[in-house]
């Protein structure tokens, strides 16, 4: 078969293994959304409450709760269940919410433009640093400057980023009050496209933005170090001096260009990883995007919740790292379709 | 060597002009050094040399001679931290002053090369940028010199279109879209772009096929005199370059050994080493008997000999070599050899060119009446396939199948050579591989000792003769030394694995007992010191005398040897070939031996008593003995082959290039009827619908029309000239 | 076989080779697999302060959490800080700090806190370190050498494994099962890292099946596994052990990052358990806080660097060139020249 049908087809199978194992969790998981459930009905804290209804109409009750907020019938027959949970997710009905009583879809896609635009930001923020710190160690391999720069990478790499994150808060936004510690924007300047609010935004996401982009800056700036040293052996650049080519165009074309290109799928799946990474980051900094909802849910058995954000994390990483496979050849010509898989 | 600043002499005679000593590049004590660990490394050392104007200059000498340190100093190109002493100066055409290279600044050297020297170095490959269309290249390169874009672009649509390339196609590519004979030739274009009036070639061709090599060569000699250009090529490869060079200068050990005239080198060659280079070479024409092995290794560029730098390897070496070095000593007027005792040396080396021209006679032996008994292996109308690559465009497409191996029927015997030669993308390898079990054959089948191999393997216990004594029995050698040992384990090690397997119950002593007896008989002694080695601590041809016993310590029958020696220095080749003979002869060991020279066939095949099969597009289209394939071929591209391969005769004038189209067509989508009709010289309408049956002459098989003296071939109109238009045939490996 | 001429019989007129003993087999044995190696890691920048990184850990882990009593709270006042000499005490008849790191926001001493965290750690780190270099080569290698459905299975597993996000998932499945002993959180977290090893391997592997000297211990008729681990594993042992490496850094990484979201129950002293009190309970609000914090940080971030500069320097110690330059045992005079 075609390389590239495979290749969807294997994504979309990845899909519905996902929702397979979301419903298997929420079904079965000891504790879990059903249990949960079951135990806050009986406690009367959901559903209809009042003692007299009878035995009956309880079930009744229970079972159109159970529909609405982990949108299936666990009464039902089991394939009966499975064919539900999956219709309705497929058709964006992630369920509802138990903390805040709204569909779950109501909750999570507002604060995705949120998550998002830190993201975003973050990942370009590193690439275009980690592109220039790396090329400039390795034109300068073997030097002091390399060999302390190498070492402060490794240490960087080797603090988590929301460690980076924590310290970032305690010293800019609790110590020094240069950053504001929490929240999106500021509540004053009326939402819009107005300068102050706009400004606002930018203030409340630098931090996370800087904090993210940590993330992957350590390892990234390090492999293009490599990617570069290995590019400035090539005899196709030496060949390029002998020809005469200006140094200014071996080191774009030739150096920057070569070595940068590998990176291209690692960014692409940073894209997907953005909302994974987004649940500590945006807990510490208390910040309302996807992450957050679902630190909350954490926090408050909100399972529902919960299962949403998963589902949404997973499939984006799962198209991200598809549209990185498909695309990869069109942007790196030295890659013939199908050898590009190597990206993660 | 004064008179240099002339002005240029008419291009309509340039090959005249060379007498007159009109200099254009002059060497004087031409030094290379590297500071290593171990002390300085001298890896080039005192070389003095001028190129005249318009000269085809051949430069030979083995791997880790300097020769290609030579070729960087001339357009002080030696990468850091190397260091070059000594003058290099270049004497420009137009009258303008001469120019130091050594002492050009950064800014001077950016113009200086590509405009007046440019340079092709050895992997075609290597020197483009994988992510740059070629067109860029040339773009680039024009832009750097401020030259003309109109002018130069232009100028490279002839280059290109001279090197039978399809211009457009080729400039619109990526650099690994094309062929590695394309790209090489792509680079020649590339460096001809400026008019440079030197053109450095450092092993341009080492990687390619023979034919390629050799087309490629014609070609040059086309360019060189179309475009009045002075032509260096360094090379390991003698016969190569015998016919292109006007000149040749020999290197040894980091030095120039000898230089003289073409003719002269090759049929009188003063210094003992350049004679035994000759005499080592493989080639058509002598006879084998004549061909010797070099002993010895060349020598280390930080501790080198001390006098002679030979003295050690010369079999007429006194004790004044050891002592002094020689001064280059004239033979002739135009030839000088670095020998105190070069008169001596025609007596103690003999080489079977030149004086004893007329010893070479085809002999007419009785190899054809060789008596085949039973075939231990057999193949019968076999075909493998392989899945094709694809491309985005076709998203929906079933994948297309090369048919690597297409309907091919041979026998293997006892005690049997059988040589299988052609050009890369022939299918020769599967075809070897096929032969001893590895690929499963999509139809056809394969026997061995009348048991279909692949039979036993899906019936496991039944078969008469069982899978496992099948596989047990054919075995082969790589032809890559450095994958062919598992580098993190010593040689005992792996050399123990196949006596595992052949005789389980040995005894560890004994095991090792006979590890080192099979070391030792190889020539690798002190053999507990050998087998205690790790891979990387082996020469390639050390690993692939390794790779050998491993095979045979399995008690095969027949080994697959797949292109291996081609990657060993020319001058070991004779000697494993010579050890192959040997242990074949010992034990009774069929060779299938795979190459892409003909000359180290024959080699085999001649005193193994062997045939040789011709391959083409995944067919054989000649099989026969040694005598008729060489001597005597009947089909065009088995001549064509015939004459890609160097021969040191200097009385065989190279002639134009026999085959229409340089580069071999699309396994994928293989021509109609005669698969070879795109490029035969012979062509004619009836091979371009039906395909030739093998048609046995005398003893040998050929697959081709003209075998048969009655075929309606020879009323049919020939197609030779009528496809001058038509790109398509050369560029269609392009994809 | 109709082969009369046996290689093996027909060259026996050699001379006797002495055989080996089986001390000096032992010898040569010791050489290379113990003292060979630990001469090229002190050679190497990298590994030396690497190992000596990762030792001092694990004395911590082993031996320091003796010497140091567990803190307890309010053992001393809030916000004590670093090497302040108010506060001593003796140790064997000398006067030391009491709390050379200072406390936290509960009077605890931060030091001893750092080092009771470390055993949990290091089981976690091993656990999962091993589980995912084990997992992952299995799944890798035997994919990669067997083709086939075997491949398609194994790859399709591991395709899937990488697509779920690791920590959502670990969330989820820490909600779940609610670990308690640090072997089995280190087991859990390893479930996000084997599939990346597993088809970094695989790709490895299909590489190194075409290599040449496969082939021919497949054509001497030696089965899939031999072929493993004489051929395939060897060459890929370095990778696996730098993945292994890589994979422990992981585990502490998540491990702490859980901790600190608090989804996985709070057990013992932990890195993370010490920055999510620092961080809940008003260490941020402070300079006097920063102790608190820095603590678990560092200890996190000196264990990380340790690790991934031994791991750099490692492939030294499985190459057979750096090996037989160092080995006592091998002649090593001709090795060729890379000049030729
Ligand atoms: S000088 Fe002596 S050692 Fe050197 S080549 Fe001549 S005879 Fe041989
Ligand atoms: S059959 Fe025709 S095209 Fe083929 S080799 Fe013979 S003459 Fe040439």
């Amino acid at each position: 078969m075609n390389y590239y049908v495979k290749r969807v087809l294997q994504s979309l199978f990845t899909i519905w293994a996902v929702l397979t194992i979301t419903f298997v969790l929420i079904r079965w998981m000891p504790g879990g959304p059903l249990d949960y459930l079951m135990a806050q009905f009986v406690q009367g804290n959901l559903g209809p409450s009042g003692t007299g209804v009878d035995t009956q109409e309880r079930i009744a009750a229970f079972e159109r709760m159970a529909e609405v907020y982990i949108n299936f019938d666990p009464t039902a027959p089991l394939y009966v269940q499975y064919f539900e949970y999956v219709g309705d997710v497929l058709t964006g009905n992630l369920g509802r919410s138990i903390w805040y009583q709204q569909p779950v879809e109501e909750v999570l896609f507002p604060a995705i433009p949120w998550t998002v635009f830190i993201g975003a930001v973050a990942i370009f923020i590193s690439f275009i640093s980690r592109v220039i710190v790396g090329a400039a160690l390795a034109y300068k391999e073997g030097s002091k400057l390399d060999i302390g720069g190498t070492t402060l990478l490794i240490w960087g790499h080797s603090i988590p980023f929301y460690v980076v994150a924590i310290l970032l808060l305690y010293t800019f936004g609790y110590q020094f009050g240069w950053f504001p510690v929490s929240g999106r924007y500021n509540p004053d300047p009326p939402a819009g496209l107005n300068w102050p609010f706009i400004a606002g935004i930018l203030h409340h996401a630098a931090l996370p933005m800087v904090a993210l982009a940590w993330a992957s800056f350590g390892a990234g700036a390090i492999a293009m170090r490599a990617n570069a040293i290995q590019i400035l052996g090539e005899d196709y650049l030496r060949a390029a001096k002998l020809r005469g080519i200006t140094s200014k165009r071996i080191t774009l074309l030739y150096v920057a260009r070569n070595a940068i290109l590998p990176m291209y799928t690692q960014m692409l799946i940073q894209v997907g990883f953005i909302f994974s990474g987004s649940i500590i980051l945006e807990m510490v900094f208390e910040y309302r995007g996807v992450g957050w909802y679902m630190f909350q849910a954490i926090q408050n058995n909100d399972y529902p919740l919960m299962m949403g954000c998963f589902l949404l994390i997973t499939v984006t990483i799962a198209i991200a790292m598809l549209v990185a496979d498909l695309t990869y050849g069109l942007v790196d010509p030295r890659v013939r379709r199908g050898e590009s898989s190597e990206s993660f | 060597m004064s008179g240099t600043t002339e002005e240029n002499v008419d291009s309509e005679s340039p090959r005249s002009v060379r007498s007159e000593g009109n200099t254009i590049l002059e060497v004087r004590d031409a030094t290379v050094s590297f500071e290593m660990e171990r002390g300085e490394s001298r890896v080039l050392n005192g070389v003095d040399l001028s190129v005249e104007r318009d000269e085809v200059l051949g430069i030979v000498g083995e791997s880790g001679s300097g020769k290609s340190m030579l070729a960087n100093a001339l357009l002080d190109a030696v990468v850091d931290p190397g260091k070059t002493s000594g003058s290099v100066r270049y004497f420009p055409p137009d009258g303008r002053d001469p120019i130091d290279v050594l002492e050009l600044n950064d800014d001077e050297l950016r113009t200086f090369r590509w405009e007046e020297i440019s340079i092709v170095f050895q992997g075609a490959m290597s020197s483009f940028n994988p992510t740059m269309k070629i067109r860029d290249h040339f773009a680039e390169t024009i832009d750097a010199h401020d030259a003309d874009p109109e002018e130069c672009i232009e100028r490279a649509y002839d280059l290109l279109s001279e090197l039978y390339l399809d211009a457009d196609r080729v400039l619109d590519s990526y650099p690994h879209e094309l062929s590695g004979g394309m790209q090489q030739r792509t680079l020649i274009a590339l460096s001809l772009i400026l008019e440079p009036d030197v053109l450095v070639m450092d092993e341009p061709t080492a990687a390619l096929d023979l034919l390629m090599q050799r087309s490629i060569i014609s070609l040059l000699d086309r360019l060189q005199r179309e475009y009045d250009l002075t032509l260096v090529f360094i090379t390991h490869d003698l016969p190569l370059v015998a016919h292109l060079a006007d000149r040749i200068a020999v290197m040894y050990a980091f030095e120039l050994a000898e230089i003289g005239p073409a003719e002269e080198i090759i049929t009188n060659a003063a210094h003992p080493y350049t004679r035994m280079l000759l005499g080592s070479t493989p080639n058509l024409d002598a006879p084998v008997d004549e061909m010797r092995v070099i002993e010895g290794s060349s020598p280390d560029p930080v501790a080198p000999p001390t006098g002679c730098r030979y003295h050690p390897r010369c079999p007429i070496s006194r004790d004044i070599c050891a002592e002094s070095s020689p001064e280059f000593e004239d033979v002739s007027a135009e030839h000088q050899a670095a020998c105190f005792f070069h008169e001596e040396a025609s007596d103690a080396v003999t080489y079977p060119i030149g004086e004893d021209n007329d010893a070479i006679e085809t002999e007419g032996s009785s190899t054809s009446s060789r008596d085949y008994g039973e075939p231990i292996l057999s193949l019968d109308d076999v075909t493998v396939e392989f899945e094709g690559d694809q491309s985005i465009l076709d998203l929906f497409d079933e994948p297309e199948y090369v048919r690597a191996v297409d309907d091919v029927s041979l026998d293997v015997h006892e005690d049997d050579v059988v040589a299988l030669v052609g050009e890369s993308g022939c299918g020769k390898t599967t075809l070897g591989k096929t032969i001893i079990g590895v690929h499963r054959p999509e139809s056809g089948n394969v026997t061995y000792r009348g048991q279909d191999i692949w039979e036993a393997r899906d019936s496991h216990r039944e078969a008469e003769i069982s899978f496992s004594e099948i596989r047990g029995a054919l075995q082969m050698i790589h032809q890559d030394p450095g994958s062919s040992l598992n580098p993190n384990k010593r040689v005992i090690h792996s050399l123990r694995k196949p006596l595992k397997k052949s005789q389980p119950d040995l005894e560890r002593v004994e095991q090792e007992r006979r590890i080192m007896a099979m070391l030792e008989y190889v020539g690798m002694s002190p053999p507990e010191d050998y087998a205690n080695r790790y891979p990387h601590q082996l020469s390639g041809g050390e690993k692939q005398r390794v790779a050998l016993i491993r095979a045979l310590l399995m008690n095969p029958d027949v080994i697959l040897a797949d292109e291996a020696i081609s990657a060993l220095d020319v001058s070991l080749r004779v000697e494993m070939m010579e050890l192959l003979l040997d242990l074949q002869g010992r034990f009774n060991t069929s060779f299938v031996f795979i190459s892409h020279d003909l000359s180290n066939a024959r080699y085999l095949a001649e005193k193994a008593d062997g045939r040789i099969a011709v391959m083409y597009l995944g067919e054989i289209v000649e099989i026969g003995t040694v005598e008729q394939i060489i001597h005597d071929p009947q089909h065009p591209y088995t001549q064509a082959l015939r004459w890609a391969t160097p021969d040191l005769n200097p009385r065989n004038e190279s002639e134009e290039s026999p085959i229409r189209a340089i580069d071999i067509p699309d396994p994928k989508d293989p021509p109609s009827g005669c698969r070879f009709h795109t490029r035969c010289p012979e062509a004619r309408e009836i091979c371009r619908q039906v395909h030739p049956t093998n048609i046995s002459t005398n003893g040998s098989e050929v697959a081709c029309f003209r075998a048969d003296p009655d075929h309606d071939y020879w009323d049919s109109p020939s197609i030779v000239n009528e496809e001058s238009d038509d790109d398509e045939t050369s560029m269609s490996t392009l994809d | 076989m109709s082969n009369q001429n046996n290689p093996l019989e027909l060259l026996e007129t050699t001379d006797d080779v002495e055989p080996t003993t089986r001390s000096e087999r032992w010898r040569v044995w010791i050489d290379l697999w113990i003292l060979t190696p630990l001469q090229i890691m002190w050679k190497d920048r990298r590994t030396r302060y690497g190992s000596l990184i990762i030792l001092l850990y694990f004395m911590v882990g082993t031996v320091g959490v003796r010497l140091v009593s567990p803190a307890t709270q309010n053992e001393g006042p809030a916000y004590v800080q670093p090497f302040d000499f108010e506060y001593t005490h003796m140790v064997y008849g000398y006067e030391v700090w009491q709390f050379p790191l200072g406390t936290n926001g509960f009077g605890e001493d931060i030091f001893a806190q750092t080092i009771h965290a470390t055993p949990a750690m290091l089981q976690m780190m091993l656990a999962g370190g091993v589980f995912t270099a084990f997992v992952g080569a299995v799944v890798g290698i035997v994919a990669g050498y067997k083709r086939g459905t075997t491949e398609r299975i194994l790859m399709t597993a591991a395709d899937i494994q990488i697509a779920i996000p690791g920590l959502p998932l670990l969330i989820v499945l820490a909600m779940a099962l609610q670990p308690r002993s640090p072997i089995v959180v280190g087991l859990i977290l390893g479930i996000t890292s084997w599939a990346g090893l597993a088809r970094a391997l695989h790709s490895q592997v299909l590489a190194l099946r075409s290599e040449s000297y496969v082939e021919a211990s497949r054509l001497m008729g030696f089965g899939s596994f031999p072929i493993m681990r004489d051929d395939l594993i060897p060459n890929i042992m370095p990778f696996i052990m730098i993945n292994f490496m890589n994979a422990a850094i992981g585990i502490i990484h998540l491990s702490v990052g859980l901790y600190f979201l608090g989804v996985l129950p709070f057990t013992t002293d932990n890195w993370g358990v010490m920055i999510n009190f620092a961080y809940n309970h008003g260490a941020l609000l402070s300079w006097a806080g920063l102790p608190w914090l820095l603590a678990p940080i560092f200890a996190i971030s000196l264990l990380g660097y340790g690790i991934t500069i031994f791991s750099q320097g490692m492939d030294r110690l499985f190459n057979p060139r750096v090996r037989a330059r160092h080995a006592t045992t091998m002649d090593d005079s001709d090795e060729p020249d890379p000049m030729q």
